[in-house]
């Protein structure tokens, strides 16, 4: 069967060439888009976990409402409110940052941890000031749970420690303000004090937003300049599986009031933009794939009707009905399988090829992941098979003689 | 022995019954021709007798097995070891040359290398060895006729149904085509059930049988043999 499978196949070197093309496109056109679409998203997901850490400590915000204050005055008290009561309960600090950090050192998923305060102050030079984002970090734990040394482009972190009033701004707010390294800038904080900083280094992550508005400090001259000693306001963490984060959040949050949050839970918007944006992929692939089967089974079906009388001989020399069915199943096996390896090449191909592609900033995100060529594979490979096998069932279902009397 | 033994054969088409409990036995390496005119039933017989139809009542013994009540693995089985079949048309594989066609019965049990010579030797016998590579586009109508009757013998069966084989062929090739079946008969005693409307070959058989609206018209015995 296997023999006359392939003499079929070249026998209708057209038609069979079709179903080859179609099924190596399939194959080919879902690794490139699925490549370059989770290789996006993979640069993003990385982006947003590396710049913020797996999970994120900080103090709770608490909403007053009625039904948070029942039970405070007069218990038992049906209470009428003239005016209802509203405002938000919470510390800009976290009151217990030093036993976070004792407890993190010691569970086995935590990679690292490190401590941050930030506020939004206004930074400006002459005439120029913008509103800033003042992030104050630990130089030495920073890097252990961010990337954030790969976004430096001038100067080192550690630079921040050689003094005090050091600061290393974004590239853009740098720009904004004509200021460049070793310039002092000055820093008003919210009380409205100002304070001049020295600038030893540039940052660029290239996000546009962090890279106009980031003002990096040591946590020792970021609480001067907050005038708020010894506070920190939050703490980020690195686990052993980023996918695992929100597990380990739930996890976390339990030891404390503080509001734990792994970056996915902060990302919630995100995600659901890379889940519509997978669905719309999988929905256009399933047509494409849809298209192409219907392309196979149109052809197989035509064969099978070519070959009736054939298929006829074949059943009264001793051919069973399945081996008719193994005969046209074998040419959309063969076809598939032949067809979904050149889709493979395809794809490694168009991928290498895409990944050389400049965009500005950066180049085209492309992700080398073995289980999407396996995907590919199997679904356009499965697709070919059920469109083979319903034309093969149809050629099993033949009766000989219906067809010798049909044609005689 | 008998080679068929058919018993009260009914064979209906919705309200037509084609077989009227028809009745017959042939003795194995008989050359039986069955004949009569359109309609009569001898096709419908041809199908009845070799297992290729379905028949509504009655019962067929073919080499001492009542086919009918094979199961469809048994019936292919049997048909690809005991039996040959050769139709009015040809139905070649256009894909396979003439020897891969000859060798497709035997490919099937996997004794397509046991029975190569004898393929090459069938080419030779029948004066088709030209047309061991040729595919059946390439071939003559009577060349594509003897690859079908030599596809037929490669199995060495048994028995042979021949349905109209001359039916597509010119006067010469006809005549090349009953002689093969003569010299089958005669050298193998290879039974043969050849169905014609011809009366002239149906008078080369041993036995000619008459069929007329179902039934068995006419059933004479020729003690000749040969034109």
């Amino acid at each position: 069967m296997f023999e006359l499978a392939i003499k079929y196949i070249f026998s209708r070197k057209l038609q069979s060439l079709l179903m080859l093309i179609g099924v190596a496109f399939g194959c080919g056109g879902y690794i490139v888009f699925t490549s370059i679409q989770t290789g996006f998203q993979n640069f993003l997901k990385e982006r947003l976990i590396e710049n913020n850490g797996h999970i994120t400590i900080r103090s709770r915000e608490d909403y007053i409402t009625p039904a948070s204050l029942e039970g405070v005055f007069f218990k038992g008290k049906y209470i009428f409110w003239i005016t209802e009561p509203s405002g938000k309960r919470s510390h800009d600090y976290l009151q217990s940052a030093w036993y976070w950090q004792k407890r993190l050192e010691k569970l086995p998923y935590v990679v690292a941890n490190t401590r941050r305060i930030e506020a939004t102050t206004t930074c400006s030079r002459g005439s120029f000031s913008r509103s800033v984002s003042l992030r104050g970090i630990d130089p030495v734990n920073e890097p252990k749970v961010t990337n954030i040394t790969e976004d430096i482009l001038e100067g080192k972190l550690q630079m921040l420690l050689s003094g005090n009033n050091m600061v290393i701004v974004g590239v853009e707010l740098l720009k904004f303000l004509g200021a460049k390294v070793n310039d002092t800038i000055n820093i008003i904080n919210p009380n409205g004090h100002v304070y001049p900083v020295k600038v030893v280094g540039i940052y660029s992550s290239g996000d546009r937003r962090n890279d106009e508005s980031l003002v990096l400090g040591s946590i020792t001259t970021v609480q001067n300049i907050l005038e708020s000693p010894g506070k920190i306001t939050k703490i980020v963490v690195k686990t052993i599986d980023a996918n695992k984060a929100a597990l380990f959040a739930k996890e976390l949050s339990r030891y404390s009031y503080d509001k734990v949050e792994s970056w996915d839970q902060v990302n919630v918007n995100f995600l659901s933009m890379t889940k519509q944006q997978s669905l719309i992929r999988q929905i256009t692939m399933f047509t494409f794939i849809l298209v192409v089967s219907f392309g196979i089974y149109n052809v197989l079906n035509m064969m099978v009707h070519q070959k009736q009388r054939e298929i006829a001989i074949l059943r009264s020399i001793g051919y069973t009905s399945g081996d008719t069915v193994i005969l046209f199943l074998l040419q959309g096996a063969l076809i598939s399988v032949a067809g979904g390896i050149i889709g493979l090449i395809i794809g490694y191909a168009a991928c290498s090829y895409i990944q050389t592609i400049k965009l500005p900033g950066r180049p085209m995100m492309v992700a080398w992941d073995v289980a999407i060529y396996v995907w590919g594979f199997m679904l356009v490979v499965t697709s070919a098979l059920i469109a083979s096998f319903l034309p093969a069932k149809n050629a099993g279902r033949l009766s000989p003689i219906e067809i010798i009397r049909r044609t005689e | 022995m008998l080679a068929i033994e058919a018993r009260n054969v009914v064979k209906r088409f919705g309200d037509f019954t084609a077989l009227k409990s028809l009745t017959l036995a042939i003795k194995k390496g008989q050359f039986v021709a069955i004949t009569g005119k359109s309609g009569s039933g001898k096709s419908t017989l041809f199908y009845s007798l070799s297992g290729l139809d379905v028949i509504d009542s009655g019962n067929v013994t073919v080499l001492g097995s009542n086919i009918h009540s094979l199961t469809e693995e048994e019936l292919h089985d049997f048909r690809n070891t005991k039996m040959g079949f050769v139709f009015q048309f040809h139905y070649l594989v256009s894909e396979l040359t003439g020897l891969e066609n000859i060798l497709l019965p035997a490919k099937k049990k996997n004794l397509h290398k046991e029975k190569y010579d004898y393929a090459l030797y069938l080419l030779d016998y029948f004066a088709i060895a030209h047309c061991k590579n040729k595919l059946p586009s390439q071939m003559s109508g009577g060349e594509r006729q003897r690859v079908a009757v030599a596809r037929s013998l490669i199995m060495s069966p048994d028995i042979i149904f021949a349905d109209e084989p001359t039916g597509n062929l010119d006067s010469i090739n006809s005549e090349i085509v009953m002689n093969i079946f003569r010299e089958i008969n005669k050298k193998n005693g290879t039974t043969i059930i050849l169905i014609t409307h011809d009366d002239e070959y149906a008078h080369l058989a041993d036995r000619e049988i008459r069929l007329k609206d179902g039934e068995i018209e006419s059933d004479i015995s020729h003690n000749r043999r040969g034109k």
